[in-house]
């Protein structure tokens, strides 16, 4: 059973690449999925993003899990299996790391306790939210059956008695000079209790507790050791028993638990990621992914790695349409007007959505892709002219040969190294070439005219606002359009439109 | 045990955070004259000073409440003064009893605090002996609250109670502790346990060896890693004691902390009191609930920063308006507008402190918060290019606006030109006043001003005349906005002559007076408009 591939396609479950597919530094999905999976090191999350499912159905099965998690119930239960999955890991590695074998012994009592608990809560809160998603239900099947299981109950009841007897063991020590003697507690009054009692008249509200200093976790010292022999030689019995249901129960987690562990945070870590976005009010939706070529319609699009660099307020949201025979977006426009950006979100939103995640956009309809090219500029390309611009025909030959028509192709700024003739020329070729091979593609160039080739290229310019207002709009068209004026939008801008601060400030009867 | 003198249920914070704008209300309103008075040089009582008047109450029952304390302390200053000395210096030596304790071990904490108990109990034997002798003179429910706490939670028998247990934190025959053991089989739970008699007819030898039977062992007297963690073993054990007490500490030190601080802000009261009763009337204001009335009236309202800093008396200021949920203040330069529109803020905040203001009578609503957006000096120097920084500010207060609080604008909408910060102006004052929050505003941009007029003609309008004009220096009377202050002298100069006479639209200046001459000003009212 996975939560990342439906039944049938189970068989070849877990991806096979473990490295970072070359465009992802290109198109910053490096940087998303970073972010993404930031805090689960321990989950190693990102191969699953190195492999998007090659089947509709299976973007459709995931889909509906991220829609599952968007009840609070649901959510909340793989949170707290999440988080108790940890907690019995931590369990499990002080009881192989420590030298004391009693302390060996209750670490992995420890560890069965609280993983029997994280099962039925899991289960429990399962049931509870009846989840509507394929991937939910058979969890929650398999989740019935392995807590009814006659191992699993003996195993969780043995732990819980065992516990609540060692928790019930009180003993007294009463240190004078270097002697300490250990024996049974026999009811004798709390000091500190009555001290507390005789001044209690000064208390005034809550005072933050004195910070002393934490007991250090790990290994016992000498002295430990000998107090804990004498409670174990006052409670023989009891001792005996921890020994021996740590033989028992050695090996005690399945791998379908183990994975499940990991296949719901990759769903958690996705869904929080996309959290911030709502929160932040940034378009997220599902999209629909066809099996075959079709149109491509992106509305509202934003890139997901922006909130790392500005502020949600000033993320700009792009469209993307390719119609009947269009299948290529030539963008120019000036510099700094968010082109790259731009032909980024186009792989990134394709790349979501056959993954099965919500997507930034208002709306997408995409069709399935099956390799995605980038050609970027990059820094440390920018050696001598000639052999820049060789490697860059080199690149995107070696792209001609290997895409198909279902393919994505990303080319940002190709040929600026060389003089403009040669650039349009190049760009021309190209072009004609990418326009016969029919794959999607985003062609980022200072050259507009490049856009009049064919019925299949589609123009797409970079606004800037008017200079008046002197912020940059970062907003992309299919045709250029009109600035802002300054004195108008002024009071707008900070918020100061009367509207503006009735609406804030609510309406008061006046 | 509470002290109770500022808040009728909670203790003053003076680590609060004063609200958000107090640096510009500090600024713009001229407060540090006042400030320095009431603090008198003492860093609490500035804490305490800025706190009262900077957070202002809402609540008429709490102001009524200090109002009457402080009629208390005006009367009955010595008792007062001396509580401030004693829980002042008693909590002072206390502290300085654990200043030296920079260890976490909980015998450390445990002997520092005991002594720390000691010099405690003296001090409140100290407060309770002036609440003895000052018991019949309080009225207000503040200091009887405080009388009867510090007579009767510490009666004798009580502070007796607590010098015994001091003694027994001794712990003279060793420590007996009870534990459990965690989920690593650590120690956990630890509390120190009373030893429980020996068995009667037992000789200490039958005992000692009843011990060895129960399971003992020596740590050897080498072992000085096992003597070490034997020593921080005992103290996590004594933690549960040595925090009862040191929080006990803590209690009686908060309970002295707070009397200082309350205290002081009755004591900072009176500083100022004294200093500003030679310059004019003071009064303790007639309060009415946040949003419960519009209309606001002063007699002889004077600005007490001028007061200070002049050490003069100030020209004062009648105002009656029916309608105070827009005030616009227009007129000649140095004519006397940011004094009143100071006065009119200072006032609003010592009355919302619960104390007396600088007027005559004073009548108006609680504001549910006072901010001020004045002009700056360095909006004057760069005038353009500014107005993208004054709105700036200006939405930042809008976002800490509350619905009845009051704004106090001094020349706003000044960094760019007339048609252009009139017409911003003309938005925002707008929805202000609509949505409920209340504006003084001090202006000179004659269209903004007159576009209220028309929109707002309940609203209360006062115009300064210049220094040479019939009603005389700093005098204010209600009048609608003329169209510029320097009109008629420019058109002097020009042209060389006087211009056709104009009828200002409403009232008519009327009598000049000065507070020498004629302390009972008579009250100009605005006249009162037809509703829209």
């Amino acid at each position: 059973m996975s939560l990342l591939y439906p039944i049938e396609a189970s068989t070849r479950s877990e991806p096979v690449q473990a490295q970072e597919p070359a465009h992802f530094r290109d198109v910053l999905l490096d940087r998303v999925v970073g972010d993404v999976t930031a805090g689960r090191d321990e989950y190693h999350l990102q191969p699953l993003f190195y492999e998007p499912p090659t089947s509709v159905a299976a973007t459709a099965y995931r889909q509906d899990v991220f829609r599952d998690l968007e009840t609070p119930g649901i959510c909340d239960a793989l949170t707290h299996f999440g988080e108790g999955m940890r907690d019995v890991r931590q369990c499990g590695d002080l009881s192989l790391r420590l030298r004391n074998p009693r302390q060996q012994d209750r670490w992995f009592l420890e560890g069965v306790a609280r993983y029997g608990q994280t099962i039925e809560r899991l289960a429990d809160q399962l049931m509870a939210a009846a989840p509507a998603s394929t991937g939910l239900q058979a969890t929650t099947d398999y989740l019935q059956d392995y807590r009814a299981s006659e191992r699993f109950r003996a195993m969780t009841e043995a732990a819980t008695a065992l516990i609540g007897e060692l928790a019930a063991v009180q003993h007294v020590v009463h240190i004078q000079g270097s002697r300490v003697v250990v024996r049974h507690y026999q009811g004798e009054a709390d000091y500190g209790a009555r001290v507390a009692d005789t001044f209690a008249k000064f208390r005034q509200g809550p005072v933050a507790p004195y910070p002393f200093r934490e007991a250090p976790s790990g290994d016992l010292n000498h002295i430990e050791a000998r107090i804990v022999d004498r409670v174990a030689q006052l409670e023989p019995d009891l001792f005996q028993r921890l020994e021996t249901f740590h033989r028992d129960y050695g090996d005690y987690l399945p791998e379908t638990v183990a994975r499940l562990d990991r296949e719901s945070q990759w769903y958690l870590a996705c869904h929080e990621y996309v959290e911030r976005w709502r929160a932040a009010r940034l378009p997220v939706c599902y999209p629909t992914v066809a099996a075959e070529p079709g149109p491509v319609v992106i509305r509202g699009a934003f890139h997901p790695a922006l909130m790392d660099v500005m502020p949600p307020g000033h993320i700009v949201c792009n469209d993307f349409l390719l119609m009947g025979p269009e299948r290529i977006l030539v963008v120019s426009g000036p510099n700094q007007g968010g082109k790259t950006t731009y032909a980024r979100l186009f792989a990134v939103v394709h790349y979501l959505a056959q993954l099965g995640c919500p997507v930034p956009a208002e709306h997408a309809s995409v069709s399935r892709f099956d390799q995605i090219f980038t050609h970027f500029e990059r820094e440390e390309e920018s050696g001598h002219p000639e052999s820049k611009l060789e490697a860059e025909l080199r690149r995107v030959r070696d792209i001609l040969a290997t895409a198909t028509e279902d393919s994505l192709v990303i080319i940002n700024e190709a040929f600026s190294a060389t003089t403009v003739r040669d650039g349009r020329e190049l760009g021309h070729r190209v072009l004609e070439r990418l326009t016969v091979l029919g794959a999607r593609t985003v062609y980022v160039t200072f050259l507009e005219e490049l856009s009049r080739l064919s019925d299949a290229t589609v123009s797409v310019v970079a606004l800037m606002a008017s200079k008046a207002s002197g912020t940059r709009a970062f907003r992309l068209v299919r045709q250029p359009g009109d600035g802002q004026a300054y004195a108008a939008s002024l009071a707008a801008r900070h918020g100061l439109s009367y509207d503006q601060i009735r609406a804030q400030l609510g309406g008061m009867p006046s | 045990m509470n002290v109770h003198l500022v808040f009728p249920a909670r203790d003053l914070d003076v680590t609060a955070p004063l609200p958000w704008g107090h640096e510009a209300v500090i600024a713009d309103l001229q407060l540090p004259p006042i400030l320095e008075v009431m603090a008198g040089g003492e860093a609490l009582w500035d804490r305490v000073a800025r706190n009262a008047l900077l957070t202002p109450l809402t609540d008429p029952a709490v102001i009524r409440y200090r109002q009457a304390a402080w009629g208390d302390c005006l009367a009955h200053p010595e008792p007062v003064q001396a509580w401030h000395t004693l829980s002042r210096d008693g909590a002072a030596a206390a502290r300085r009893e654990r200043a030296g304790l920079f260890t976490r071990r909980a015998d450390s904490i445990l002997h520092a605090s005991r002594r720390a108990m000691g010099l405690l109990l003296s001090t409140l034997r100290e407060l309770r002996a002036v609440a003895e002798a000052h018991r019949a003179e309080f009225q207000s429910a503040a200091f009887q609250g405080l009388t009867q706490t510090l007579l009767h939670e510490l009666d004798g028998a009580y502070l007796a109670e607590v010098d015994d247990e001091l003694r027994t934190l001794a712990f003279p025959v060793g420590v007996v502790m009870s534990a459990r053991l965690g989920p690593g089989l650590r120690s956990t739970d630890q509390v120190v346990r009373v030893e429980p008699p020996p068995p009667r007819g037992w000789s200490v030898r039958r005992l000692l060896r009843r011990r060895e039977d129960a399971g003992s062992f020596v740590v050897h007297p080498r072992d000085e890693a096992g003597h070490r963690f034997l020593g921080e073993w005992k103290n996590r054990g004594l933690e549960g004691t040595a925090r009862a007490l040191a929080q006990s500490v803590d209690h009686v030190l908060a309970f002295l902390q707070a009397l200082e601080s309350e205290t002081a802000f009755y004591l900072a009261a009176l500083n100022l009191y004294r200093a500003l009763v030679p310059h004019g009337p003071l009064a303790l204001p007639d309060l009415a609930p946040v949003g419960s009335r519009r209309r606001l009236s002063a007699t002889h309202l004077w600005d007490p920063s001028l007061a200070l800093q002049q050490r003069a008396a100030p020209v004062p200021n009648d105002v009656e308006a029916h309608d105070a949920r827009l005030l616009v203040i227009t007129g000649a330069n140095r004519g006397g507008k940011s004094t009143l529109l100071r006065a009119l803020g200072t006032a609003q905040l010592l009355m919302q402190a619960g104390l007396f203001v600088p007027a005559a009578s004073w009548h108006t609503a609680i504001a549910s918060g006072v901010l001020t957006h004045f002009q700056r000096e360095e909006d004057r120097e760069l005038a353009h290019g500014k107005l993208d920084e004054e709105l700036g500010r200006l939405r930042d207060l809008i976002d800490h606006l509350t619905p009845e609080g009051l704004v106090l604008a001094n020349e706003p909408f000044q960094s760019t030109n007339e048609g252009e910060g009139s017409a911003i102006g003309t938005q925002v004052i707008g929805a202000l006043v609509d949505s409920g929050v209340h504006v003084h505003l001090v202006t000179h941009l004659y269209e903004l001003a007159s576009s209220l007029q028309s929109t707002y003609p309940t609203a209360a309008f006062l115009r300064a005349g210049p220094p040479d004009g019939p009603a005389g220096p700093f005098v204010l009377y209600p009048g609608a906005p003329e169209p510029t202050a320097y009109a008629e002298p420019l058109y002097r100069r020009l042209f060389g002559e006087a211009p056709p006479e104009r009828q200002p639209p409403h009232a008519e200046p009327v009598r000049p007076a000065t507070v020498s001459q004629n302390p009972r000003l008579d009250t100009i009212g605005v006249t009162r408009c037809p509703h829209r």
